[in-house]
């Protein structure tokens, strides 16, 4: 392969990408011993090894030199196979929610239909309608039925149940269709008692900050709480945890954390962390409701998610924020001790 | 398979890190993106593990270029007091040097073709021939070649640079 020894009976020396490829061992035995043979007659060639030994080991230098040093130990392998489990959990999840809502949806047209004559005549039965796990998406509808309907909203079980067995009775094989006035369930905070709470806290703990937080929040345990964000979990070290609020994005992204812990003096931090837009959008009205009462950290980076699409890998800026009822001076020194990874 | 994914992890993941970090040059985000590809690796179980991993960090790696274009702008929101993850320990004169260094080698290196710097930054982490081959789409013959040229450009821009920093140290 090589053919550098001779052309013609003429000796030519060693180019120097083979002398590059010689040390970098990438070249076969046979190759090596007739590239040291020739080494040990050519002196011109074995300056040029030495050049070119010169120049990797230099680059070599200069490319370990500029490395990132390491202050944080490299992360376990079980973490990486933690958080593998826990994307897949959420994909899983999230396939079974647009399968119960799908569900819900096909169950619902096909009742309306049923129910203007599409079914059997005489066999208009009273009926009850089960919408199982509402989400963010479902609780916040307007449901609308045909037919006078009692709504009773279970938030043990979390289940809807519409109700016409009071519906006007049938005349004929066409049931009338009855208006009534559209019914909205409004989103509200549904807080599961946590499996094991995090931190039994007999003192009565104000929570009038809470209120800024809108939306569907689950309150977690600490060991759920760590599978769903991956181990990324912000808080204030050396503090009590009194909560940990998890609120759910889709899509592969971690979901907004809030941690909430106490201070000695029993006031309460809360440390925000989550997707960019979502994390701002919330201080905002935060801010909007507790106006000069409680502040809020400058929002810092921190770890980023990345969500797989057809495109590529994009990247999803999270940050996080101190709030609590502190000078800001202070709450930027807590933000900066917040420890986010494990 | 998973024990052979998990020795490649710990004996490659530190690799891929420095691979990422030439990249980005942000060692949190090279951290992320080499944890981003071992949990990707789980899922799909490639047939040729370590050449895969690389591809994918450089795959990630470009993307991250891209989106950096893109935030730019909501940065400038986000800079009064980023939280320092993992910055290294240095005095300050020691930072200030490393910091110069890097933005050198940094330069240098973006005087080199992206498929010169692509096989030696696969090089420099610890990739053989053939597996920089398969993974640049060259010969395995042109390895050689390439990475003498890349090699030599880079000292050559790096010297070039350095140079004309330390005049214009001696002038200012």
């Amino acid at each position: 392969m090589t053919g550098w020894i001779t052309i013609d009976g003429a000796p030519r020396h060693i180019p120097e990408d083979e002398l590059h490829a010689y040390l970098d061992q990438a070249l076969s035995r046979s190759q090596c011993v007739e590239i040291e043979c020739h080494l040990a007659e050519c002196r011109q060639c074995r300056h040029l090894r030495d050049d070119v030994a010169a120049v990797r080991d230099r680059i070599t230098a200069l490319l370990a030199d500029t490395a990132p040093r390491r202050v944080t130990p490299i992360p376990s392998y079980e973490r990486i196979v933690a958080k593998h489990q826990a994307r897949r959990r959420a994909l899983i999840g999230r396939v079974r929610r647009v399968g119960l809502i799908a569900a819900g949806l096909v169950g619902a047209v096909g009742l309306g239909w049923w129910m203007q004559g599409g079914g059997p005549a005489g066999s208009a039965a009273p009926a009850t309608v089960a919408v199982a796990e509402p989400s963010a998406e479902t609780v916040g509808r307007t449901l609308v039925a045909a037919g006078p309907v009692a709504l009773v909203a279970d938030d043990s079980t979390g289940s809807v149940v519409v109700d016409n067995s009071s519906a006007v009775e049938p005349t004929g094989d066409r049931i009338p269709l009855v208006r009534e006035e559209a019914r909205t369930l409004r989103t509200a905070p549904i807080r599961p008692q946590a499996a094991t709470p995090v931190v039994q806290v007999s003192a009565v703990v104000p929570d009038e900050e809470s209120v800024g937080f809108e939306g569907l929040w689950q309150s977690v345990d600490w060991q759920q709480a760590r599978a769903e964000t991956g181990g990324n979990m912000p808080r204030i070290s050396g503090l009590p945890i009194l909560d940990i609020q998890l609120q759910q994005i889709g899509g592969e992204e971690r979901p907004i954390v809030v941690v909430v812990q106490q201070h000695p003096s029993g006031r309460l931090i809360r440390t925000v962390e989550g997707p960019i837009e979502r994390v701002e959008q919330l201080l905002e009205r935060y801010a909007a409701r507790t106006p000069g009462q409680v502040r809020a950290s400058t929002p810092a980076l921190t770890p980023p998610d990345y969500v797989s699409s057809g495109a590529g890998t994009p990247r999803r800026l999270r940050i996080l924020s101190v709030i609590a009822n502190f000078p800001a001076d202070s709450l930027n020194a807590m933000a900066r001790a917040i420890d986010v990874r494990e | 398979m998973t024990d052979d994914l998990e020795r490649l992890y710990k004996s490659t993941y530190t690799a891929v890190v420095r691979f990422l970090y030439r990249k980005v040059w942000d060692a949190d985000r090279a951290e992320d993106l080499a944890q981003e590809v071992f949990i990707r690796a789980m899922s799909h179980q490639p047939e040729k593990p370590r050449a895969w991993v690389f591809a994918v960090a450089a795959n990630l790696a470009r993307d991250e270029a891209r989106a950096a274009v893109r935030r730019k702008k909501h940065l400038m929101l986000l800079t009064n007091d980023p939280l320092p993850m993992s910055t290294p320990e240095r005095t300050a004169d020691e930072a200030v040097e490393y910091d110069e260094r890097k933005a050198l080698v940094n330069e240098a290196l973006a005087t080199l073709s992206e498929r010169d710097r692509e096989v030696l930054l696969l090089w420099d982490a610890g990739l053989s021939y053939p597996e920089i081959a398969e993974q640049t789409g060259l010969a395995v013959g042109a390895i050689g070649t390439t990475l003498a040229r890349a090699r030599k450009r880079l000292l050559d821009a790096y010297d070039g640079m350095d140079h004309d920093r330390r005049r214009a140290a001696a002038h200012s």
